[in-house]
């Protein structure tokens, strides 16, 4: 039995694929972290959201999941940082396409919603873009760390 | 004394000198307070705050997008003046 669950496995992957982008870099994080200063963006910021949606298959105790995994780029600057969030998503988006089972880790993985948000409250305008994706995988009941 | 007094003499006395730009124009002197508080966005990005208090009158009329250099950093004004009864305000910046 793997000890790891597939949830941290199916970040973990979508963190490694997506460590060397032009914009962000190898600026990925995994995990909430203390406020991140100009050096360190843009960067993307990778979790798994909301809840996790599980029903049993009627083939024994196979479970049938599928979860929402956000991307989120952070850019910082005084001048188009909604271009700078538009090339981000253009990175991201052409990085995870191109593995659509994250390496074996899932099923599926596809992009259902791109948000975008802007603080103007700070010294440098903010931006943030969410790229969530839907991510299905298969389990038994009993070994949530292997993909079936 | 009133209160717009008492402020002018704060002002001089720990302010600090910036140099106003108006739509490109000639450089002026103003004295007022720089202030920049830490303020975060979106709970995980740092910055700050920026902001230059002063009195409204000496900046023009429609101040944003006017330029104020503070201690060699230039700064851009990103809204009017909060200014109070006395005339005196906030006037939020932005980095350039």
């Amino acid at each position: 039995m793997t000890a790891v669950h597939l949830r941290t496995q199916i970040r973990d992957a979508a963190a490694s694929t997506l460590g060397n982008l032009a914009t962000t870099g190898a600026r990925v994080h995994k995990a909430y972290m203390r406020p991140l200063d100009d050096a360190s963006l843009p960067c993307l910021l990778i979790k798994l959201e909301g809840q996790e949606d599980i029903e049993p298959s009627s083939i024994g105790t196979i479970l049938d999941r599928e979860m929402d995994l956000v991307v989120t780029g952070f850019a910082k600057a005084t001048g188009d940082v909604d271009a700078t969030l538009n090339e981000i998503a253009l990175e991201v988006e052409n990085a995870l396409a191109a593995v659509p089972t994250l390496g074996g880790k899932c099923t599926d993985c596809l992009l259902t919603k791109i948000q975008t948000d802007v603080d103007l409250e700070t010294d440098k305008p903010v931006g943030r873009i969410d790229l969530t994706y839907r991510v299905s995988y298969f389990t038994n009941a009993g070994a949530p760390g292997t993909l079936l | 004394m009133d209160w717009a007094v008492h402020q002018r003499r704060m002002l001089a006395r720990i302010g600090d000198d910036a140099s106003y730009s108006h739509a490109g124009g000639a450089a002026v002197t103003v004295r007022g307070k720089f202030l920049a508080p830490y303020q975060n966005a979106f709970d995980i990005v740092a910055g700050s705050a920026p902001t230059f208090f002063c009195e409204a009158a000496d900046l023009n009329a429609r101040p944003v997008g006017d330029t104020l250099t503070i201690n060699g950093v230039t700064y851009t004004i990103a809204a009017p003046p909060q200014a109070d009864d006395t005339g005196f305000g906030a006037v939020p910046l932005e980095a350039t």
